[in-house]
């Protein structure tokens, strides 16, 4: 490219974690003046990218450069000083603040006489950069009384105050409304106007489409390409190609399993959610893996745990073995034999202070008891089985799970569920953080479980591993399902609709 | 557990990685035991005679008794710092209904206890419907029960010959030369370390306190394990207050005044953090005996009382420092 005319220039970066390497020798240039989109699945390293170009992680080898020359960043300080501004998903504004406080958070110094702030010059400043970039905000109203969207605007205001030359935003629309996703795009291309590129990140594909003016594909942390953005149907067709990698066209499942269509042990209708969740159908057969496409922000999540825990509905009916469920809690979707696996696993699934014979069986536990005292020969029992099952490496039952590794804590959480005997399960990310050896295991697990007429909800965002096991797959989209498949599954097909390159 | 035996020499053929604990979380207290009772039995000669120790477990016996409930209260991530207040109350109920009212004393304890209960159920509800930190909350509580036990008493003793001596037996008897409160004490012990280890009510005590959340995702009724630990909270004081009032032989508003602050160091000398999920209630014994042979040897050694206040508040301390400093290093 023409290194004259790039702000920042990113070469040959390169960063790995204990047992992963998340960016191998990524490159590519921002432009002056342009929006610059981001775009690969889960886990192809867009935020550990991110974090780089802002300073939280440091790069194992490559340099950032800004205007051409090299530049390092030991903190995000470091990263705001040369002119980069990041405005993350869950924004960085203070509350209780005023807006102008907010705006001038850190550099009251300037507004100082005598030892005491004066907030009236203050405000007057506040005015002037707000006009300036022409956003409508109070600047003495309190920060809590914002909309997700002017939280936004302020966060942007404070970039440009700041002076900076490149803004990064990280998913901005995943709290928007489509109007509010209308206001930002017109925010973004005035900020651009007066002289900053932007680096945009988002799951959304005709986001990107619609504002970007140039893309760069990640994939398992490299770097597919770099395009200038077209408006054509056979230039969304290359990224996505370009996002998923090599045609797996069609994988066909290697099961063959009987359902039959009119056992279904969980049924939806009209299911909406405080959360966000808007009008869902869906239904569950008597041993079917169910699996679950979609991207961040579109609410997979959301609809899951509200069908188990019973909170956050808004509307709808849910039916369970043909009898409808209403006002109930998360010990009533035990004791009906509905198990959940959370996607945080680690501050939602485990008890880290406690030993893994405590863990795994403690869902178990509450029925395998008498009078109060647990059956802690059965619970031994059952730890054994697991441990030997998904091979946690431990050298003692009795060991401690904060001592334990990443992944071998993930197998607790996993076996903590699995060991409840659950007649519904609904898995979410049952195989983030684990090996690609234990991957297969649990892989044949979830298939056995469908095999002896367990009912198993798979919710993941690795495509190739849930086309391989699931028997349907509903494809989610912004709180709706937009689309079900079923036999035989096309990769490409499913990412465009989860992004939205297509319209169900 | 005879079958699980097999299963459990398996278990040592796991053998993957290196089995970790904190050595200092595990053995500290044991060995600082171990070292002041050698240390002291050369210091004072009359130190180990059966008399003494005697003397110690009976002195231990109600700051270890109430330190059951603040230790389970704490393992679950709760604190209760009404517990000496709640011990006047069940002090002044029994002996107020004997003496005041004639009632049996039999009947009388049971009511004591009863209020102790209820002292608990009125903390849960502050703490989990108002939602309000469970160390503020009994603050509150610790003066509003402490006050009633002024307004009762209107400042005075209650005593009389309604207190018989199957009364101050409970405080001041013997079985086979151990002191009464010191065989209650065991009894309880024995009974909770059994909660704890071997129910559901313990495991989940210890679930709440390691992750609240995690537990309620397990499907635990954490509201429920909360207003219970509370209660049994109250109780274990009740059983304190009513000791001291059967050893003194009659009650006074101000009944144990103070005895918070040993208690809580019992407990967290027992090894509960701060944010629950650790401690076990056999160390709690251990914590409460140790500070018992150190205030022991302080007075035969001739120690001012005040030096003695001086020093509980070192331990007390020092045992949070180290729980602190350790929190800070995960």
């Amino acid at each position: 490219m023409h290194p004259t005319n790039s702000v920042l220039d990113i070469e040959n970066i390169s960063k790995s974690f204990p047992g992963v390497q998340a960016l191998k020798k990524v490159s590519f240039s921002v432009k002056r003046n342009c929006i610059h989109g981001l775009v690969g699945e889960n886990g192809a390293g867009k935020s550990t990218l991110i974090k780089i170009i802002s300073g939280v992680y440091h790069p194992e080898e490559g340099v950032i450069k800004i205007g051409g020359a090299p530049v390092h960043f030991a903190t995000p300080r470091d990263s705001l000083r040369f002119g980069i501004s990041t405005i993350y998903q869950e924004l960085s504004v203070i509350d209780d603040l005023t807006v102008a406080q907010d705006l001038f958070f850190g550099e009251e110094r300037r507004f100082m006489n005598l030892g005491f702030i004066n907030f009236k010059r203050m405000n007057e400043e506040a005015k002037k950069v707000l006009r300036h970039a022409n956003f409508d905000l109070n600047p003495s109203v309190k920060v809590g009384t914002l909309s997700v969207s002017e939280k936004q605007q302020l966060e942007i205001a404070k970039a440009i105050s700041k002076n900076v030359k490149i803004i990064l935003m990280d998913e901005p629309t995943s709290a928007l409304s489509d109007r509010e996703v209308g206001f930002l795009f017109r925010d973004i291309n005035r900020v651009k106007q007066s002289g900053v590129s932007i680096i945009y990140i988002s799951h959304h594909l005709d986001e990107i489409f619609n504002i970007c003016d140039y893309v760069t594909i990640l994939r398992d942390g490299e770097v597919v390409d770099t395009l200038e953005v077209l408006d054509s149907p056979d230039f969304k067709e290359e990224v996505i190609n370009k996002m998923v990698g090599k045609k797996i066209a069609n994988i066909k499942t290697n099961r063959f399993r009987k359902i039959h269509s009119d056992d279904k042990v969980l049924e939806l209708f009209d299911y909406s959610t405080t959360t966000g969740v808007t009008s869902v159908n869906l239904y569950l057969h008597h041993g079917e893996i169910l699996g679950i496409y979609g991207g961040l922000g579109s609410k997979r999540t959301e609809l899951f745990k509200s069908i188990f825990t019973g909170r956050d509905r808004l509307s709808g009916k849910v039916i369970l073995k043909g009898t409808e469920i209403v006002g109930y809690d998360i010990s009533d979707s035990i004791d009906r034999g509905i198990g959940f696996l959370p996607e945080d696993k680690k501050e939602e699934g485990l008890f880290l202070n406690l030993a893994i014979i405590k863990n795994i069986p403690f869902i178990l536990y509450d029925k395998e008891s008498r009078l109060g005292f647990l059956r802690q020969k059965t619970g031994l029992m059952v730890t054994e089985e697991y441990r030997k099952l998904l091979d946690i490496k431990t050298p003692s039952l009795n060991q401690i799970v904060t001592f334990l590794s990443g992944g071998n804590q993930q197998k607790v959480v996993l076996a903590k569920l699995l060991a409840a005997k659950c007649e519904i399960l609904i898995l979410d990310e049952p195989l983030v953080g684990i090996d690609v050896g234990t991957k297969n295991e649990i892989l044949d697990i979830i298939n056995n479980l469908a095999n002896e007429g367990k009912s198993v909800v798979v919710i993941s965002s690795e495509l190739p591993e849930l086309i391989r096991i699931s028997d349907r797959i509903l494809i989610i989209r912004n709180g709706s399902i937009i689309k079900e498949v079923a036999g035989e599954f096309n990769q490409e097909e499913i990412i465009s609709y989860a992004v939205g390159g297509r319209i169900a | 557990m005879s079958e699980g035996g097999d299963i459990q020499e398996r278990r040592f053929s796991l053998n993957k990685g290196r089995f970790r604990v904190d050595f200092w979380e595990v053995y500290g207290i044991p060995i600082a035991f171990v070292f002041l009772f050698i240390l002291f039995s050369f210091l004072h000669e009359n130190f180990l005679s059966f008399d003494n120790i005697m003397n110690i477990l009976r002195a231990t016996s109600i700051i270890a008794i109430v330190a059951i409930g603040t230790t389970i209260l704490m393992i679950s991530g709760n604190v209760d710092i009404s517990m000496a207040s709640t011990m006047a109350v069940a002090g002044v109920v029994t002996v107020g209904l004997i003496v005041d009212f004639n009632v049996n004393q039999v009947v009388a304890i049971l009511c004591g206890l009863a209020a102790g209960c209820i002292c608990g159920i009125i903390n849960s509800i502050f703490v989990i419907f108002v939602r309000i930190p469970s160390f503020i909350a009994t603050l509150a509580t610790m003066s509003i029960y402490r006050g009633f036990c002024f307004i009762y008493t209107k400042g005075y003793s209650i005593y009389g010959d309604q207190i018989t001596d199957a009364y101050k037996f409970i405080g001041r008897g013997y079985l086979l030369k151990v002191p009464m409160p010191v065989i209650i004490m065991i009894l309880l012990f024995a009974i909770f370390i059994v909660i704890t280890k071997y129910t559901k009510l313990g495991l989940y005590t210890y679930a709440i306190g390691s992750n609240e959340k995690v537990a309620l995702l397990s499907g635990v009724n954490s509201n429920r394990v909360k207003i219970l630990l509370f209660i049994l909270g109250g109780f274990t004081s009740a059983v304190g207050g009513i000791i001291m009032t059967s050893r003194l032989g009659s009650v006074q508003g101000g009944l144990a005044t103070g005895m918070e602050f040993g208690i809580i160091t019992a407990a967290v000398l027992g090894g509960v953090s701060l944010g629950g999920g650790k401690g076990v209630v056999s160390r709690t014994l251990l914590g409460a005996l140790l500070l018992g042979i150190l205030n022991n040897a302080m007075v035969l050694l001739n120690i001012s009382s005040f030096w003695q206040m001086v020093t509980s508040g070192g331990v007390l301390l020092f045992a949070l420092g180290l729980d602190s400093l350790k929190s800070r290093k995960e």
